[in-house]
């Protein structure tokens, strides 16, 4: 592919630059990219999942949290070298995976987020109802070394940072590749208008599935560098909200977009620490302190997708456009066509039926 | 601009009910309507014919203001009402039945005759008795009035749209294709009732029909669109009598 | 036997109480297809202030009302400043505004009345009631609880079948085109649908808090929980709301009871996953074709 050393390129560059910042910056800072660099990790599947095959997954933190669980309990009980562990938890989520695609295969809509939603807030509870095996509420304590040949001195944060990022890179890579296959192309197809993709001779099950599968993976390995990066995997860490945060920062950054991954995971990571920043600088503490970052997210969230409704992605592909007028073509990749009904106003006559019972 | 446009104020002294006035409209970037100026005399039908795509169903929705006009005006008697919102427009008396399916399956008869009024001020007997006066005018109807629309045939269901656009007491009625999917027999019947509704009640009545032909017969006077502009505009009669422009532009 | 009719009871009282918020989100989504996440929160929000209304007027009865007229405040409100703005646009827009709608609420209601966890009065006795020596399971409160959520669902039914103001809801749901070509001011009754919804939270809100006590995150399982039972039901379907809050109360009730209750929530997941397999859009589900 002509476009294969242009995306390592661009993946090379980036690398140097985590590396350049994770030596000037301090440790919260190197914590802070290895905590952006897992959601990236995560996020970016689910941006494909959503936005490239049409299936909204409010359950990616379950995922998450078997990927984070296979780690922990491999690296205790075998005591394996980290990326056979990646291995094993990308592995464990693809069946996973596999498994709730096949399942979501005839939802859609409302239904697919119900239960995937549900998902998300039940697969956690395993841990506590199996305390012995799973940790229980206190959960597993991962332990994670930086290895010897970079010498005793090299703080770990600094090698969090190094491995996030290298995972984040490599996934990005391969979805990027992913995303201009024909694997890409059916999944567009599909999302698009099924019965079409289906007359096209496309699988379409076996698409989606495969949809559920990578974004599964993604979010297996992204529960892997969580594991690591903050030694401990609990039920805790895997609430609803870490689900809505995953779909929030996709739709934020721009849906379909693996650059908007990166800024919908730089908006959940960083907003809530800044914001809490700024209150905590004016000496605002107790619960009014401790809730004004979190009402101040919530409108920047509302702020955001009311100023830019194709994310922040779309917004900036215009500004671009705008700068550079209109011979440029425009590659914003639109989200599926369904908007929600609005009566009239500028709709085309031709009636669009909007079935509900499918399959 | 279109070649034979129809003055303003229409051909035969009547005066016109509604008179389009260089219109522009369209969906996105698409530009359906390109300076669409058409006419539509008091009491009388005017039918609406044109290919395809021909800009005939985004006329009548921007008239209703489902589609906001980019330019022009839309005249109902000296009132200019270009851009007031659907629920507006309805109220200054231009009722629009749509294409296709205008009843709500899941509502019974009654429902979607009580919906026709909704526009209404007027207190409950006025409202009874109007809906009586459409059922004695549709027996099918009345014989179904509880049932849910979606047991009505094709015909029934014809009338039961126009019953309720009538119950909105309009001055202007904007019909889009009454007949189509209706068997020969039943679009006759449809026709009929357009004739009589315009002769009895004095309707002016926008016919837009794919079926160039019965249209032709059933109208006053006939403006032909194509991809956004007028292109003819005469009196039926002469229109039919027009060979070349009907293969042209009307396919017979 | 005594067991199983004290789970069957309780299950009956929760599941009025997914029954409620899943009504609300049918409300909404019939009328203007959308997810409302707010909905949970919205609902928390109403109860602080009924609370704060009961400390003040000493007034259990104040508080209730004043907590049901709020949501029907909140309701409308959300519906014209934050969500209108969406129409036409994207449709996970909508989700991530509503679920920016909910932090900002458990935000705002950690800043106005603390992050702690309060105590809200029922509105009978909840000790337990007897049937000749025998303990039911549930109190006075429950049996209000389950009548309350019955009458209001039956009051709406009502309204919605036999007012002109209902079959202007139902015409804007069904076809909002021919709603508005006929004179219905559609956005006006998209306000309404919002706030109706607001009421139906609010209601479950102060009917459940006793329960869980009150706290910015504490109507989020619930929310879930009627999430799934307005699935299971069937978005689409009202009577599928009620159906399927009951349906899932219950299960959840005898699968805590006599099995496990960490495992609760992947019981109702079972649940979920079953129906959906059956019937993908919901057991009441209808698969007609809509025009858009």
């Amino acid at each position: 592919m002509r476009t294969l050393p242009r995306r390592l390129a661009v993946a090379i560059i980036v690398a140097a630059i985590v590396v350049f910042l994770s030596i000037k910056l301090n440790a919260f800072r190197d914590f802070q990219i290895a905590e952006i660099a897992t959601e990236v990790t995560a996020v970016a599947g689910l941006t494909v999942l959503t936005g490239l095959s049409g299936q909204i997954s409010l359950g990616n933190g379950a995922f998450m949290a078997i990927g984070a669980y296979a780690t922990a309990l491999v690296l205790i009980h075998l005591n394996w070298p980290f990326y056979l562990v990646l291995v094993i938890a990308a592995a464990v989520t693809a069946v996973a995976g596999a498994v709730v695609g096949v399942a979501a295969a005839r939802l859609r809509g409302p239904y697919l987020a119900g239960a995937t939603l549900l998902l998300g807030v039940s697969l956690p509870s395993l841990a506590l109802a199996y305390p012995g095996f799973f940790g229980g509420e206190q959960g597993l304590n991962v332990v994670f070394n930086t290895p010897a040949f970079l010498g005793v001195n090299f703080p770990l944060t600094r090698w969090q940072a190094w491995v996030s990022s290298l995972v984040a890179l490599i996934v990005l890579v391969l979805l990027a590749n992913l995303d201009r296959s024909r694997i890409g192309r059916n999944w567009r197809a599909v999302r698009d208008n099924d019965v079409a993709a289906a007359l096209d001779g496309i699988n379409v099950a076996a698409a989606r599935v495969r949809a559920f599968v990578v974004s599964a993976v993604c979010a297996g390995l992204a529960g892997a560098l969580l594991a690591i990066v903050t030694g401990l995997v609990a039920p805790g860490g895997f609430t609803i909200t870490l689900s809505i945060a995953l779909l929030t920062a996709a739709v934020i950054g721009g849906l379909g977009s693996l650059a908007g991954a990166l800024w919908g995971s730089l908006v959940i990571v960083l907003v809530p620490v800044y914001v809490t920043d700024v209150a905590t600088s004016h000496g605002l503490s107790s619960s009014v302190g401790a809730n004004i970052p979190i009402a101040a997210y919530g409108v920047v969230l509302i702020l955001v997708m009311l100023v830019f409704p194709h994310g922040i992605q779309g917004g900036l592909l215009r500004l671009i456009s705008a700068f550079t007028g209109p011979g440029q073509k425009s590659r914003i990749r639109r989200t599926a066509p369904t908007r929600h009904v609005t009566p009239s106003a500028d709709q085309a006559p031709a009636s669009q039926h909007e079935k509900e019972g499918t399959s | 601009m279109s070649a034979e446009a129809a003055e303003p104020g229409a051909a035969d002294g009547h005066s016109a009910a509604l008179l389009v006035d260089g219109l522009v409209a369209g969906y996105g970037e698409v530009t359906a309507l390109d300076g669409v100026t058409v006419s539509a005399q008091a009491g009388g039908i005017t039918a609406v014919l044109g290919a395809n795509g021909a800009g005939k169903t985004t006329l009548l929705r921007t008239v209703s203001g489902l589609v906001k006009p980019r330019r022009g005006r839309i005249l109902l008697a000296d009132q200019n009402v270009a851009g007031r919102s659907p629920e507006q427009i309805v109220r200054t008396g231009i009722a629009h039945v749509p294409e296709g399916q205008g009843v709500i399956p899941e509502l019974t008869v009654e429902e979607n005759l009580r919906i026709g009024m909704m526009s209404w001020r007027g207190n409950r007997s006025a409202r009874t008795a109007a809906m009586e006066e459409e059922y004695t005018r549709f027996k099918p109807l009345a014989d179904r009035r509880r049932k849910l629309a979606s047991t009505l045939s094709g015909g029934e269901r014809q009338m039961l749209v126009i019953a309720r656009a009538l119950l909105a007491r309009p001055r202007v009625l904007l019909l889009d294709e009454p007949s189509l999917g209706l068997a020969p027999r039943v679009m006759a019947q449809v026709m009929d009732l357009i004739v009589r509704l315009s002769r009895e009640r004095g309707l002016t009545i926008v016919l837009v029909e794919q079926n160039a032909r019965s249209a032709l017969a059933v109208a006053d006077h006939g403006v032909v669109l194509n991809l956004g502009r007028v292109v003819a505009s005469a009196d039926a009669a002469t229109l039919a009598a027009d060979v070349a422009l009907r293969h042209h532009y009307l396919g017979f | 036997m005594v067991e199983f009719l004290q789970f069957t009871l309780s299950g009956v009282v929760f599941g009025m109480i997914y029954a409620a918020i899943a009504l609300s989100l049918v409300l909404i989504w019939r009328g203007t297809r959308l997810l409302n996440f707010a909905q949970g929160g919205m609902a928390m929000l109403t109860t602080y202030v009924a609370i704060e209304v009961i400390y003040k007027t000493n007034s259990y009865w104040a508080g209730f009302v004043v907590a049901l007229a709020a949501g029907l405040i909140l309701g409308a409100v959300s519906e014209l400043t934050v969500v209108r703005p969406t129409v036409g646009k994207p449709e996970l827009n909508s989700v991530i505004v509503t679920i920016g709608l909910l932090i900002l609420i458990e935000g705002l209601a950690g800043i106005f009345f603390g992050g702690g966890y309060r105590s809200f009065p029922a509105a009978f006795s909840v000790t337990g009631l007897r049937v000749g020596g025998t303990p039911l399971g549930v109190s006075r409160s429950d049996v209000f609880t389950t009548a309350a959520v019955l009458a209001t669902t039956l009051i709406l039914a009502l309204l919605f079948r036999y007012t002109t103001a209902g079959l202007r809801m139902r015409a804007a749901a069904f076809n909002a085109t021919i709603a508005q070509l006929s004179g219905i001011r559609v956005a006006r009754v998209l306000t309404v649908g919002w706030a109706l919804a607001g009421l139906l939270g609010a209601l479950a809100g102060v009917l459940v808090s006793p329960s869980t006590f009150l706290y910015p995150n504490s109507m989020d399982a619930i929310f879930v929980l009627g999430f799934t039972a307005a699935v299971i039901g069937g978005l689409d379907s009202p009577a599928g709301a009620v159906v399927g809050g009951l349906l899932l109360g219950l299960a959840l009730s005898y699968a805590g009871g006599y099995w496990n209750s960490s495992l609760t929530s992947l019981v109702a997941l079972g649940i979920l996953v079953a129906v959906l397999m059956i019937r993908p859009n919901g057991l009441f589900a209808s698969a007609r074709m809509r025009r858009v």
